[in-house]
């Protein structure tokens, strides 16, 4: 046993338990007593996929997808004609599970007010298993138990996450698939059990089922197996094919019938649709975003984005969640962005260099790491500085050079930019870990910027900014900021003033703007 | 248990509750406002001025094109949020008014220059003034007038070249193709939004108490072995 992980006893706290239900009972009592019916994003689509699937339909089919007029016509509170269904370009797995909670209730009731409700259960119950699988995960990186109770109650109290996890909608679940890939993708990095890389690539491919914005960490979680796996070339290539393979399989289906039934694999609802510009803006990428509120935006909404079409009765009405609750939102972040930087600094004086067992290790440098070493510190440390300063002056808008969210989020990114060097070169697992987790995030950010930007240059608008799209991608940098507090005492204090901090800015968030928004809720 | 034990779990579900009580009273919005029209954009934004005690501007606003479809009662209350500006906090006295004027009734509400803040949103509501009777005129005036505030001492309100929610009438020419920049909304009180408010603090309070649970393990951080570590 060579991996001291604080896992003997009991599997969780009884105050992470406790945490869990009254994070369902948080979720559930406002799904089905406070948040209005649409005001979800996208809900009115998600619920008839789910309604088709329920009702025998089978999976829809882009295009053709519809949804109903009784929910149009309850969204607009007037007679309205179907319309089409543009979430039927997501694939299917969520939309069977959500399909069981809606049939069951048809068994019992026909009231709609009730009906529409019932799919809202997966996505509660989705947020209170995620909290148990963050805590694992904290715990794993030697957090203790009320360090890890208070991390992942930072995640549990965030009003974005407490809207979405009481409506029918996808994020969530995949929030929690996510977890677990990267929660078993941490026990493989730190104990080389292979059998926890196959367990890690069946969650990553359950995410990549829900949602296609999954499919941005197949590169990463790929590279990590690739690097990570131990022994000669025949294992080596047996468990990477494998792993891929895994990890592969449900995005390979869907690719698969999106080909037979679109003639393109990744077909989505924009794929073939008309722009609005009918010629392209010609802009570069640091144009668009010096003009355009692209980081802050994403910030903002990750912490509150709430509304929809219910409040305005089809007409889109939303607000961000601001004031004293974002402000809180915005030192927790900094805070983050801190010790992560602090965390990396110290690993950056003490990396060791090793003879590795690792396979790709040994293949690439040949024993010639420790000449390489002092060029690539370097070499890590201009990356960083670079990726900083483009991040912070281009994100930066007219007043807003005191912007300490843009300075948090810059910070991040550029120790990704950083951990993508050191990662190579690091001997230490935990010390990999913490790299992964900084490194993927980086790279699932500029695939999604580099998505809007595509966008933008052909609608001539800024749009699809959610910070819901990194849910994914969250649970490997919190794998990243577990390590970096564990083993200190102030991390666990500094957890332990963010988590209540965090939980009055919500409550405060829902008592002062969230329920004078919707008029009280439904 | 003994007695010292008690006595810190009874201390801190106290702190909880007078924080509980603290929120719900002193941060708990009652008022939902509902917004009825869109607000114009800001563009080539520009004070109109300061309203001072002659100071008299008019808006024509043509009802049926800036009420979307909203799910109204006829006899719901109607205010407008109105941008205005104290030229960065500057003490401003004496007072302006705000009129609705439809075809057979004028609502006024007199303000309190000194209330106004800075760039921000004023919510002035009427007596009286119901949806049904916004809906009942298809064109109807706002007029921003002063009263008492000096000159060096009163405040001002934003103007916007967007015109879709009407243009100023009888303005000078530096005004004539320009706008307010405001909108309606209608403000309700629902009784459940109190009965969630409860429930939602009750919640936050149980989620920090959670902080203070005993640990089952002692609570302690060791630091983390990986194998690579034993190597």
């Amino acid at each position: 046993m060579a991996l001291k992980m604080f896992d003997q006893g009991r599997s969780f706290s009884p105050a992470i338990i406790f945490l869990a239900i009254l994070m369902g009972c948080k979720a559930f009592y406002l799904a089905f007593f406070v948040t209005p019916l649409w005001d979800i994003p996208d809900e009115i689509g998600h619920l008839a996929y789910v309604m088709q699937i329920a009702n025998g339909g089978g999976i829809p089919v882009l295009g053709d997808a519809m949804i109903p007029a009784e929910i149009m016509s309850h969204m607009r509170q007037a007679d309205s004609p179907a319309a089409g269904n543009w979430i039927a370009q997501h694939p299917p797995i969520y939309y069977f599970i959500a399909a069981v909670p809606y049939w069951l209730a048809q068994q019992f009731t026909s009231d709609v007010e009730i009906l529409y409700r019932a799919p809202r259960i997966i996505a509660s119950l989705s947020a209170v298993i995620l909290l148990l699988v963050l805590y694992r995960t904290a715990r794993l990186t030697g957090l203790s138990e009320r360090a890890s109770l208070c991390l992942a109650g930072c995640i549990g109290w965030i009003p974005m996450f407490s809207h979405l996890a009481s409506g029918t909608n996808h994020d969530v679940p995949l929030f929690l698939a996510s977890a677990l890939s990267a929660h078993f993708m941490a026990r493989f990095v730190l104990q080389h059990n292979v059998r926890d890389a196959y367990i890690a690539a069946i969650w990553l491919s359950i995410a990549g089922a829900m949602k296609m914005t999954a499919w941005v960490l197949l590169p990463p979680f790929v590279f990590v197996i690739a690097w990570e796996l131990r022994g000669t070339w025949r294992p080596w290539l047996a468990h990477l094919s494998g792993t891929t393979a895994v990890a592969l399989s449900a995005p390979l289906v869907w690719m698969i019938r999106n080909f037979f039934e679109y003639g393109d694999p990744t077909y989505t609802a924009t794929t073939d649709g008309t722009w609005r510009l009918e010629v392209p803006l010609q802009v570069s990428f640091l144009e668009f975003l010096h003009s355009q509120p692209v980081l802050e935006f994403f910030m903002r909404s990750f912490y509150g984005y709430i509304g929809g079409i219910g409040t305005g009765a089809g007409n889109l009405t939303w607000f961000q969640v601001g004031s004293l609750p974002r402000i809180a939102f915005t030192m927790t972040l900094l805070c983050c962005a801190a010790i992560l930087l602090w965390h990396f600094s110290t690993i950056m004086r003490g990396t060791t260099l090793k003879t590795s067992s690792r396979f790709a290790h040994s293949l690439l440098f040949c024993r010639l790491e420790k000449e390489l070493w002092p060029f690539a510190r370097l070499f890590s440390v201009v990356a960083a500085l670079s990726v900083f300063a483009l991040s912070a002056y281009f994100s930066m808008k007219g007043d807003d050079q005191m912007n300490l969210r843009l300075y948090g989020i810059s910070t991040v990114l550029a120790l990704g930019a950083a951990a993508c060097i050191c990662v190579v070169f690091d001997d230490r697992d935990k010390h990999r870990l913490f790299f992964y987790g900084l490194a993927a995030f980086l790279f699932f950010s500029l695939v999604v910027i580099v998505n809007i930007y595509e966008f933008y240059l052909l609608d001539g608008r800024l749009r699809a900014t959610h910070g819901r799209y990194f849910y994914p991608v969250v649970p490997w940098l919190l794998v990243s900021l577990s390590l970096a507090l564990s083993g200190r005492v102030w991390g666990k204090r500094l957890l332990m003033l963010a988590f209540p901090m965090l939980v009055l800015a919500e409550t405060d968030a829902y008592i002062n703007q969230v329920l004078p928004f919707i008029g009280g809720g439904q | 248990m003994n007695f010292l034990r008690i006595l810190k779990i009874g201390l801190l579900l106290i702190a909880l509750g007078v924080l509980g009580l603290f929120m719900l009273f002193e941060r708990y919005e009652p008022v939902s406002a509902i917004t009825l029209s869109n607000r114009p954009n800001n563009q080539n934004s520009r004070p109109i001025g300061e309203i001072t005690t002659d100071f008299r501007a008019e808006q024509l606003i043509v009802v049926s094109s800036i009420l979307g479809r909203r799910q109204m009662s006829y006899d719901d209350d109607v205010c407008i949020e109105l941008l205005m500006a104290n030229w960065s906090n500057r003490q401003n006295t004496g007072d302006f008014a705000v009129d609705v004027i439809t075809a057979g009734e004028t609502f006024t509400q007199v303000i309190d220059a000194a209330s106004v803040k800075d760039n921000a949103n004023r919510r002035i509501c009427f007596d009286d003034l119901q949806f049904r009777k916004l809906v009942d005129n298809d064109e109807i005036r706002l007029v921003l007038r002063g009263i008492s505030s000096p000159a060096g001492a009163a405040i001002t309100a934003w103007t916007t070249t967007d015109l879709s929610a009407g243009r100023l009438i009888n303005a000078p020419e530096q005004l004539a193709s320009r706008s307010f920049i405001f909108h309606f909304v209608s403000e309700r009180y629902s009784a459940s939004s109190y009965r969630h408010a409860w429930i939602i603090v009750f919640f936050g309070m149980l989620a920090i108490a959670t902080v203070f649970f005993p640990s089952s393990v002692g609570d302690r951080q060791e630091p983390l072995t990986s194998r690579s570590d034993e190597e």
